[in-house]
């Protein structure tokens, strides 16, 4: 973001220069975005920087609606798991950070540039460490593959998502904060619509191999999915989840299709560690 | 006393899930694909889920004895309420300020009225960019939990 902002101020002044009359506090967005397309490639990739901007403010609203539990070692636990996982994959650099939510629902959230959630209410339901290691490598599979960037621009479209983030770039001030402010919050949206099945289910394929490239058990996410349908959909703290999500059943379904004997040779990956034990008490 | 309380709590978690056999399973006498056979359990028989290991469930099925099975062979029933589940009770014994009513429509915090109101939470951000690890705290982490990283493709 921050390298753009000197292009989209040329565009500005060099506008200026050339007659037309510009007041920043009024600035008509759909103009101006027609208008910083002509030099700021109108970039359907975000940069890695623009791209963590974007997560920074959609994780920022998810810890609006439930902060962070009061535990500084379950944490910087959670964080340690995610951060090896995370080594394992082609986006090692990323600001990975890691977070568990106060909350007694069951969900776990991914959010562009590496914001990672896991509620306390689905923590709490874990058995041990493989399993906390499929969850997080699910949510960093969504981040891998941009899916949620994908899911804004597809909703937004490509001109909002780069022509918001660019001009916001050159915006001090309210204009800034409203216009990011509503793209956070169409971003926030896509926590209650959910992403595609399609993502979903490419998010188990590539989590349960990331996990097994840490050295864990390929079979904690599977775990975890038994544990899912054992609860009631009835049941309020999996609403959200089971809404946003394809069942935990067709979920296995799909990973035992996937899998086949592919995963056999890792299944002496570790499936607990005394840590996970300690901290759950 | 509180050791032996907590392992009788953390089996009787284990203890007895209902789930159901998707397809005709060998009946493993020891969590491994080498182990001996005791038989065979068709699709669609019942059973109690006694333990987990890896890749395997430990199943005793309504008639005959118990043994191993692959993981991805078995289904657990859904709930019938959300309080039949030992492992919600114990949810709820975290939860500070629960009701401890089973059923709800929604639970505080993240539904999707809360994350529709949601406003930014900045302290809490900051807070969390605290937390952070790092490459080498990560690899001593990993080498404590005598977890060794290998390369394997992604699946197709």
């Amino acid at each position: 973001m921050r390298l753009i902002l000197p292009l989209v101020l040329s565009v500005l002044l060099g506008a200026c220069a050339g007659g037309q009359r510009f007041s920043l506090n009024h600035i008509d967005l759909n103009q101006a975005m027609a208008i910083g397309q002509n030099v700021v490639k109108a970039s359907s990739d975000l940069s890695d920087s623009e791209e963590i901007d974007l997560g920074s403010g959609i994780a920022a609203n998810l810890l609006g609606a439930a902060p962070l539990t009061q535990n500084a070692e379950m944490q910087r636990y959670v964080n340690r798991v995610g951060q090896w996982l995370a080594l394992q994959t082609e986006r090692p650099e990323l600001p990975w950070r890691f977070g568990v939510l106060d909350s007694a629902n069951v969900n776990a959230f991914a959010t562009p540039g590496g914001y990672i959630f896991v509620t306390r209410g689905l923590l709490l339901r874990l058995n041990n460490e493989s399993e906390l290691a499929g969850v997080l490598a699910h949510e960093i599979a969504h981040v891998l593959q941009r899916h949620h960037v994908s899911a804004i621009r597809k909703s937004a479209g490509a001109e909002a998502l780069a022509g918001v983030a660019n001009m916001a770039a050159a915006q001090r001030g309210d204009w800034r904060s409203q216009q990011l402010g509503k793209l956070f919050s169409a971003g926030t949206e896509l926590y209650i619509t959910g992403l595609s099945k399609d993502d979903e289910l490419a998010a188990d394929r590539a989590g349960v191999v990331i996990a097994a490239r840490a050295g864990y058990h390929p079979y904690g996410l599977i775990s975890v999915l038994q544990t899912l349908n054992r609860i009631n959909p009835q049941d309020g703290a999996v609403a959200l989840m089971f809404k946003t999500h394809p069942t935990p059943a067709s979920r296995m379904d799909a990973l035992d299709q996937a899998m086949g004997n592919r995963m056999a040779r890792y299944e002496t990956g570790v499936i607990d560690t005394p840590r996970f034990a300690k901290l759950k008490k | 006393m509180t050791t032996t309380l907590l392992l009788m709590l953390g089996a009787s978690l284990q203890a007895g899930e209902p789930g159901t056999i998707i397809k005709s399973s060998e009946l493993k006498s020891k969590p491994f694909a080498d182990a001996s056979s005791s038989g065979t359990v068709e699709a669609s028989t019942r059973i109690d889920i006694i333990s987990r290991q890896g890749a395997w469930m430990q199943v005793k099925p309504a008639k005959g004895s118990s043994g191993w099975v692959r993981m991805l062979n078995v289904r657990t029933d859904a709930a019938s309420q959300a309080a039949d589940s030992g492992i919600d009770k114990l949810g709820k014994l975290y939860k500070t300020g629960s009701s401890g009513s089973a059923v709800t429509t929604g639970v505080k915090g993240l539904s999707a009225e809360e994350l529709q109101q949601a406003h930014p939470n900045q302290a809490e951000l900051q807070k969390m960019n605290n937390y952070r690890s790092n490459n080498n705290d990560a690899r001593q982490f990993a080498q404590q939990g005598r977890l060794s990283n290998q390369h394997i493709d992604y699946l197709p």
